[in-house]
């Protein structure tokens, strides 16, 4: 292949980004701020309240009442305008945009209100009633395997909607083998990682319009690709594709993959267009965005090997369990299937053998997160390897190389069917343990350990995959299905450049960037093909998929920019180069392969003084053609315009064999990190970070370290920081970012980063992705170094301080916590995992309380804000009926409240069960209360379990329980005051004055 | 994240704002920094009809020495006592503690009443009023009252703060110089809630130490102790003894971990200041 020569004045450098000053300036144009249709409408989401349960009732009447709300998208619409959205994998389940007859995760679409802002929407929303009949909520993987469990989607008949075995080389021998010959082990490790996300700054965004004269829908939305996902879009509106126009603005502020998870809100848009015959926007919120945009897969996974005495690893055994979230969304289960050709990872190990399942539980639906399958593959895998070197007494980076796959080896077919195509990863370790950075962590250990401090060095080796194969997913069907379906493959990508009269040229790429610099390299590239100054260049990457040229693999992603995108658009230019330079050396009287494009003008090699302009000699294909044809007969083409096709040759479908060449290039990432633990804080520091990479050639330095620096630090979050929180009742914790922390600079530092060049020989400019690397590899090589620095192999990732501080306790190192919190007589009960028990001091008899709680209209008078109070009887005691309004501090929320009074003992005993339905969510409690006179008083003992979902529970988590006791407290103070009022004996207590000083009594 | 509806009312004087609150009273929220109170607003966990925007009214923004107490008006930035050249000698526990609180952005809006009438039982003003038996400033279109800080928090976000009633004053006692005082706090990164934070007071052996984080109040205890052998030996009973919450931020058992380290830091550093003081 050709290659640009290496003397290139402007790429390999570190040339300046071109998007910055509009960026600096505030002129990005972001989906947000671009000027909408007249007549624009705004949407608001009626999201679900509750992980699971059956829809009994959406009311949208009062929200219709509002002046300004136009309309309500349902599920009877989108049921009308839609079809089910196309998965891989092949199940019953149809999935809509909006919850069909059932919810199965907080924040799940339930409805869409459109209206003249965003905050009569919202307003709107408010209005909405909905009613759920909650249902257990199934959280976690295995659980959702268990015989008898609740199952998410009936009609599957399990929560697995996926379960494949693969098979290459001899696995079964070489781990019967292990049984039976003393110099062979199995080593095994069980791993789970969590779920976590990227969380750019910019959430999603969509401008929707439906055109009803042409039955079309013309869309601009920070949707990143890729765009093979625009077929499924298409067919889910019934279109054909050309009647979905889709924009994609300039600027995006970032995506991390996580822009994928627009797709489901353009379609929701487009429909909410169509309701009211008018454009509709809608800009996501970041509570929703926590809350129900996307979110990387959790994993459950049980990796085995099988080792020499000497470290080399004979056989792997994966056992993947992929928590996808209650639907399969496209192109899930592709976190699985991503990184499949290459799961060994460096190493070069023939027999493996494969077990993925693919799980639906009741959480947010997963998608593309930067990283995608590599952190879940290589938390396992490189685990496994430090719990290797541990058992084998020697280090991480022995074992790694004695493994890898060796320089003369590449390229080298990996066993489930990766090509990896270039690399030294020996030189890379060369350049690890040479590098003073590193010797520095090794005698800071030796000095931690001297001290009694707990001090680790954790190493991780990756290979970064980058352009996907677009067949890869496809792995996840057998063999006959494939057949069946056809085969697919490649990653074809497109690139237009064109060369205007005078001689300014302009390149139009669908690359969909979200920051990275897609613009400035293209530039710098450009300007070396034609030997102009990268000002001269003109990079348009706003995107229409009516007028430029795409094809499905065309987007952000797969850290496909160097490789292809990058690549096409050399290959375009050079294209355009040899049209011009056919023309140039008729004028200049040489043979073409004599000429030199340099400074702006086009010479003779050697005669650099005597060129002509560029400029000119491209003007001449526009104002003379005729000169051009004159010169180079009829046929020449004079179109100063070229679009490129590419497609990498490598990738093939998947084989019969079910081996996948997964991605076209594959870089590779060596990490070490030094990590202190504080005892004090039982927090993780990162003391030292090194990391090695070689994404081939490298086309700006600059942007490559901004890529590893930016992969690092979300890297650093998700090993440290960041969890998306769940209770066991399946709601969602996390919903701000006081409880979805990222770090921040500080708590990052900055990794020493080494370069090696190891140049792929299938891409264009022999450039790999650099952009993921990190995400892949830091999440283990802290975790490695924190199992280094307490000797503890079971590391749960994010590693918090109240993770770390069990992780003392269990070694010894710190006591156990001392077992004086209450505990409750209720069994406990994983739909309702808030707890709050506590005595109330009550200056009024047990009787007089009976007294009120069997008498509505007292009872009403206790109830805090109660409007109305309806009473009917049901087993074992009492159910009314009334609306409450709950102040706690700032808030204050209005419910639709059903109270259960059962199981009464008058006058020692009661339950108290309420339900409360309100915009800010949906509060269940169950609790049993006790009555005991001591005295002139009686103490009262409630011991409750609750759940609380919802808006409340995303944002509030940290002080729910507090919540709960104020509550509970409130409504039995005020039952007493009530029981009190009423009560014979008309004796002011102390009590009584403090309260109705403090304002509880009336 | 759009606010719903609410009336704004833009007053000039104390007189107007109290007359208001009478006239709205739970319908009414005060907007002084607006850092917690404008969040709260666009997600819709609160939704009053009106607002009532004090940051006109010239009156609340004093504070100084007065008497025996640091006093602060409720118009009072924290940035502004953080600022003022003073505060290192009137309320030395304040000055360790501003850098904690929040970020700088955002004490350059949120005022001292402001996080006192929020009463987050993690946050840093509460933790000194409680820890320096401080006093709340009530008033209503009637008259007015001061509530000590311990009978003024009730529970996490609760105090007994009616309706109709402005805060329209803090006071933190100011101690003479035979006191000393240690703070120590741990959060996941700068600027977030406290995970524990721990204040202490010393008056020769006399000691006060108050914990955040820990519970829906700040509790305060006392105790005597000479060394700091004692001192430490005391926290290690109260960390032990204490009830303490666990949410999904912490353990129990980090939270009383960091009770023991970080109530240890801060007597130590009450102890070196102690010392220091008397070289």
């Amino acid at each position: 292949m050709k290659r640009l020569k290496t003397s290139s004045p402007y790429l390999n450098t570190a040339y300046p980004r071109v998007e910055d000053a509009a960026l600096l300036t505030g002129s990005g144009s972001y989906i947000d701020d671009l000027p909408l249709p007249v007549g624009t409408l705004y949407a608001a989401i009626v999201r679900s309240p509750v992980a699971h349960g059956n829809i009994i009732s959406i009311d949208a009447q009062s929200a219709l009442n509002i002046e300004g709300v136009r309309a309500v998208l349902t599920i009877n619409d989108v049921q009308q305008w839609s079809n089910p959205l196309v998965v891989a994998v092949k199940t019953p389940i149809r999935q809509w945009v909006l919850a069909h007859e059932v919810v199965r995760y907080v924040g799940e679409p339930l409805a869409v209100v459109i209206a003249e802002s965003r905050a009569l929407a919202e307003d709107g929303v408010e209005q909405v009633l909905v009613n759920i009949t909650p249902l257990p909520a199934v959280v976690d993987v295995d659980e959702a395997l268990q015989e008898g469990v609740t199952i998410l989607h009936p009609e599957v008949g399990s929560n697995c909607v996926s379960d494949r075995v693969f098979v290459y080389g001899n696995p079964d021998t070489a781990f019967n083998d292990a049984c039976a010959s003393p110099s062979l082990r199995t080593v095994e490790i069980e791993v789970r990682y969590p779920r976590n996300s990227c969380t750019p700054i910019e959430t999603s965004g969509v401008v929707a319009q439906w055109r009803a004269a042409e039955s079309s829908y013309e869309v601009t939305s920070n949707f990143m690709g890729p765009f093979s996902l625009h077929v499924v879009m298409a067919a889910a509106l019934k279109v054909p594709g050309t009647k979905l126009r889709h924009h994609v603005p300039t600027d995006s502020g970032g995506s991390f993959g996580v822009k994928q998870s627009v797709l489901p809100y353009v379609i929701m848009c487009c429909l909410a267009s169509r309701k009211v015959g008018a454009p509709v926007k809608f800009i996501e919120d970041r509570l929703e965005h926590l809350q129900a945009a996307t979110s990387a897969t959790a994993r459950h996974t049980v990796l085995k090997a099988v080792v020499e005495n000497s470290g080399k690893i004979l056989a792997l055994d994966y056992d993947q369990i992929e928590d996808c979230g209650a639907y399969l969304r496209a192109p899930e289960p592709a976190t699985l299937y991503r990184m499949h050709g290459c799961v060994t990872g460096p190493y070069d190990i023939q027999n493996l053998r494969i077990r993925n399942r693919v799980v639906l539980i009741n959480k947010t639906p997963t998608g593309l997160v930067r990283g995608f399958g590599g952190p879940q593959v290589y938390f396992s895998l490189e685990r496994l390897i430090h719990k290797i070197s541990r058992e084998l007494g020697k280090t991480h980076q022995e074992i790694a190389a004695i493994n890898y796959v060796k320089k003369n080896q590449f390229p080298y077919r990996a066993a489930a069917g990766a090509i990896l195509d270039s690399g030294d990863y020996q030189q890379a370790l060369e350049t690890l343990q040479n590098s003073p950075e590193f010797q520095k962590m090794l005698s800071r250990r030796n000095q931690a350990r001297q001290e009694g401090r707990f001090y680790g060095i954790g190493i991780s080796s990756i290979v970064e995959p980058s352009v996907s194969n677009m067949g890869y997913i496809t792995t996840v069907l057998s063999s006959e299905q494939r057949a069946k379906a056809g085969p697919k493959n490649g990653a074809i990508t497109s690139a237009t450049v064109s060369i205007d009269p005078s001689g300014n040229i302009g390149a139009n790429i669908a690359s969909a960037p979200a920051g990275q610099g897609h613009q400035t390299v293209i530039s710098q590239l450009l300007a070396d093909v034609f030997g102009v100054s990268p000002t001269q260049i003109q990079v348009r990457v706003d995107f229409d998929t009516a007028k430029d040229a795409w094809s499905i693999a065309a987007g952000n992603y797969s850290s496909r920019f160097a490789g292809a995108v990058a690549g096409t658009v050399y290959l375009a230019a050079e294209k355009l180069k040899a049209r011009i330079s056919l023309y140039a050396a008729h004028v200049l009287q040489v043979q073409p392969h004599q000429l030199i494009f340099v400074n702006g003008h086009i010479a003779k090699i050697g005669h650099e003084d005597e060129g002509i302009p560029f400029a000119r000699i491209c003007g001449n294909f526009h104002w003379s053609p005729g000169l051009v044809q004159k010169a180079l007969g009829k046929d020449i083409t004079l179109a100063l315009q070229e679009t490129q096709f590419w497609s990498p040759e490598v990738l093939e479908a998947p084989d019969e064999k079910d081996r996948v060449n997964t991605s076209t290039a594959y870089g590779f990432a060596l990490d070490a990190c030094g990590i202190e633990i504080d005892i004090e804080t039982c927090s993780a520091k990162i003391d030292q970070y090194i990391t090695v990479h070689d994404a081939g050639r490298i086309l700006n330095p600059a942007l490559a370290d901004g890529q590893v620096y930016g992969a690092y630090s979300q890297a650093v979050g998700a090993a440290l920081f960041e969890e998306f929180i769940y209770s066991s009742d399946g709601n969602f914790l996390s919903g701000t970012f006081a409880d979805y922390r990222l770090p921040t600079a500080s708590d990052v530092g900055t990794p020493k980063i080494y370069h090696q060049e190891s140049p792929s020989p299938f891409t264009p400019l022999g450039a790999k992705g650099i952009g993921e690397g990190n995400s892949m590899s830091t999440p283990v090589c802290i975790a490695n170094a924190i199992a280094d620095a307490l000797e503890i192999e079971n590391i749960t990732l994010p590693a918090t301080p109240s993770r770390i501080h069990a992780l003392l306790v269990a070694k010894g190192t710190l006591p156990p916590e001392p077992l004086i919190t209450q505990v409750s007589a209720i069994q406990a009960n994983q739909d309702f995992p808030l707890r709050a028990q506590g005595d109330v001091r009550l200056t009024v008899s047990p009787a007089d309380i009976f007294a009120v709680l069997l008498d509505p209209l007292r009872l009403k008078k206790v109830i805090p804000g109660c409007e109305s109070l309806s009473e009917s009887n049901i087993a074992n005691g009492k159910r009314f009926n009334s609306i409450a309004v709950v102040r706690i501090g700032i808030v204050k929320a209005r419910f639709e409240a059903t109270i259960d009074l059962t199981n009464i003992q008058n006058p020692y005993s009661f339950t108290l069960g309420g339900e409360g339905r309100g915009p800010l969510g949906m509060a269940l409690g169950m609790g049993q209360v006790s009555l005991k006179s001591e005295g002139d008083i009686t103490i009262l003992h409630y011991d409750y379990q609750a759940q609380v979902s919802g808006k409340l529970a995303a944002i509030g988590s940290r002080l729910l329980e507090g919540a709960i006791r104020l509550v509970l407290d409130q409504l039995f103070k005020a039952l007493a005051n009530e029981a009190d009022a009423n009560a014979k004996h008309k004796k002011i207590s102390i009590l009584k004055k403090i309260l109705r000083f403090i304002g509880l009594y009336k | 994240m759009k606010t719903a509806p609410f009336q704004m009312h833009h007053v000039n004087s104390q007189k107007e704002v109290l007359s208001l609150l009478d006239q709205y009273g739970e319908d009414a929220r005060i907007l002084a920094g607006g850092q917690t109170l404008l969040p709260v607003l666009a997600m819709r966990i609160a939704s009053p009809e009106h607002l009532i925007d004090i940051n006109q009214v010239d009156e609340l923004k004093y504070f100084g020495k007065k008497e025996n107490f640091l006093v602060v008006g409720a118009g009072v930035r924290q940035s502004e006592l953080e600022a003022w050249s003073e505060l290192p000698k009137v309320q030395p526990l304040l000055q360790m503690m501003f850098p904690w609180v929040a970020h700088s952005p955002i004490r350059n809006r949120g005022t001292v009443c402001g996080s006192i009438a929020h009463a987050d039982p993690s946050a840093e003003m509460v933790l000194a009023l409680c820890v320096l038996g401080g006093v709340v400033v009530l008033m209503t279109k009637q008259g007015s009252r001061t509530v000590p800080a311990q009978e003024f928090f009730v529970g996490a976000l609760q105090t007994v703060r009616q309706p109709n009633e402005l805060i329209t004053e803090v006071r933190f006692p100011i101690f003479d110089q035979t006191a000393t005082f240690g703070f120590a706090e741990y959060g996941y990164r700068h600027g977030d809630f406290a995970v524990v934070a721990v204040a202490v007071c010393k008056v020769k052996n006399k000691w006060s130490i108050g914990f955040g984080g820990i519970d829906d109040c700040v509790v305060v205890h006392h105790f005597d102790a000479s060394t700091l052998e004692e001192a430490s030996n005391k926290v290690q009973t109260l960390t032990t003894s204490l009830e303490v919450r666990q949410d999904p931020s912490a353990t129990s058992g980090l939270r009383r971990h960091l009770m023991l380290t970080l109530g240890h830091q801060a007597c130590r550093q009450a102890i070196q200041t102690d010392k220091e003081d008397k070289r």
